[in-house]
């Protein structure tokens, strides 16, 4: 039987449409299968004073020696304050319960459940004072993309819900936020590939200070591990419940102005500082993003402001890591699609790949 | 804490063994004495062996530092760069040995990333590092973090 909503039903078509979308695949590697394989859970939460990014990740281990036990669980919990804080833990086999075919896991104390159409998260840092007790709920229709190439035999698998509405609560150096009807993002990647192929991602999103905003986006751009290719870019667009608009490819212009000096930034795990240290970075200051077709048009602007940096081993060659730069700034954009005007303002963040 | 990182050049040798035998070529016939605290030892390097001594001849080169020294690389709260340029670290030696020594750091530490067994050692080096740490890093607190600046 359907609950009745407020949203046309759209909430009862997500209770029952996410579980058949978003479920943990796991790594075909633990029943003998190929190995390589990675997964992550992402959220974005626009709560005021802080931002929180949660990551649930699986990726199989290449130098474990047993293949099918090589599955690795890490949980990155991340705030922004006036600076980003947090970290990255990971946790032994037997800390980590996850039900594949379902959106159900533990790691350690952390947990991450989809029930009666909510996502349900629960998460903490045994070495930082910052824990989140939230429930998501889904705002718009989701996209799923399968097996997108990445490099030649790699290829990643992508679910993304871009509109969340969260309440609950995030605790950060002892104190505790309270959040109500704050904007939020998901995605969900799953595939098979190796940090430091040939490939790098640009991905960007922006959170609106106001949840009742009706637009979202969100943008992709693929190229080749050394940025001298671009093998495909997409923006897509949702208003109020559903998709609306993917511009692709050649209707996209993108535009990096400057070069970002962070006064700051902060390293996860910490350790891998070690084997990137300074502060110089590549990365632009801004971001100019214009898409048009017919007679739509989308225009993005993006000033960072912040950097976290989450570092993981090369897995193609033995001395390099590859840096997922998370940089967070101010968002201002406007568009007009269907010949419906609008503007958006919006703290947003921009994810780069770098070596 | 040269009894840990004898048991991480093992892991080392064991799990990344091609990483561990660069380590050597490339500390090949270096000697470190190191002290960290009051504990006091000496590597030794030779093709395809890494070893840890409590005790032998002369080193020629002296690596000094504290184990809250250490322990703020570690969390990426101090760059080794800056550790070494004000003498938080100090390390003593002819420069193709200091040479040496870094580029044998930088493939350890490569190495040691990839190690499934590190991790826990890892946990275990910290946990000795913060035995003399004073408490100075209030749990969320600006000195907590990974943030060098």
């Amino acid at each position: 039987m359907r609950r009745q909503d407020s949203h046309g039903g759209l909430l009862t078509d997500l209770a029952e449409l996410l579980p058949r979308l978003d479920y943990f695949r796991r790594s075909p590697a633990r029943l003998g299968g190929r190995g390589g394989h990675k997964e992550w859970q992402y959220f974005l939460v626009n709560a005021g004073a802080v931002h929180l990014l949660i990551n649930f990740s699986l990726q199989d281990d290449p130098w474990a020696a047993d293949a099918r036990r090589a599955e690795v669980a890490r949980l990155t919990l991340l705030a922004l304050g006036e600076e980003w804080q947090g970290g990255l833990e990971r946790f032994p086999e037997a800390e980590v319960h996850v039900s594949p075919g379902c959106i159900d896991a533990r790691f350690g104390a952390s947990t991450l459940r989809f029930e009666q159409g909510r996502y349900l998260l629960d998460v903490s840092l045994r070495e930082h004072s910052l824990a989140a007790e939230l429930e998501l709920v889904p705002m718009m229709r989701p996209l799923l993309f399968n097996n997108h190439p990445l490099a030649p035999g790699e290829n990643l698998s992508w679910v993304v819900v871009p509109r969340l509405e969260a309440r609950g609560t995030v605790t950060l150096g002892g104190r505790t936020h309270r959040v109500e009807g704050a904007p939020a993002y998901h995605d969900h990647n799953w595939g098979h590939f190796r940090w430091g192929g040939d490939f790098s991602w640009e991905w960007a999103h922006a959170l609106p200070s106001d949840a009742a905003h009706p637009w979202s986006a969100v943008f992709v751009r693929m190229m080749d591990r050394r940025r001298t290719r671009v093998r495909y870019q997409s923006l897509f667009l949702w208003r109020s419940g559903g998709p609306v608009r993917t511009f692709r490819d050649r209707d996209i212009r993108l535009l990096h102005q400057g070069h970002f000096q962070p006064a700051r930034r902060l390293t996860v795990p910490p350790e891998m500082a070690l084997l990137a240290p300074g502060l110089a970075c590549d990365l632009p200051a801004h971001m100019e993003l214009a898409a048009t077709s017919g007679a739509d048009s989308f225009h993005f602007r993006f000033d960072a402001e912040e950097l976290a940096r989450v570092i993981t081993p090369g897995e193609s060659e033995p001395r390099t890591v590859s840096v997922l730069n998370e940089l967070s700034g101010r968002v201002v954009s406007h568009g007009c699609i269907g010949g419906e005007p609008f503007e958006l303002e919006a703290t947003g963040i921009y994810e780069l790949i770098r070596d | 804490m040269g009894a840990l990182l004898a048991e991480s050049f093992l892991a080392l040798s064991r799990e990344l063994p091609a990483q561990h035998a660069l380590m050597c070529e490339q500390l090949q016939g270096r000697r470190v004495e190191v002290c960290v605290g009051a504990e006091r030892f000496f590597l030794g390097f030779a093709p395809g062996s890494a070893r840890v001594e409590s005790a032998g001849p002369p080193a020629e080169v002296l690596l000094l530092t504290g184990r809250r020294v250490l322990a703020d690389v570690l969390d990426a709260r101090l760059s080794l760069t800056r550790a070494v340029l004000t003498d938080a670290l100090e390390v003593v030696g002819p420069l193709p040995s200091l040479m040496a020594l870094h580029d044998g750091l930088v493939t350890y530490v490569h190495g040691a990333v990839r190690c499934p067994s590190f991790p826990p050692l890892l946990a275990r080096l910290r946990a000795v590092c913060r035995e003399d740490a004073a408490p100075h890093s209030p749990p969320g607190g600006e000195a907590h973090g990974s943030r060098e600046r």
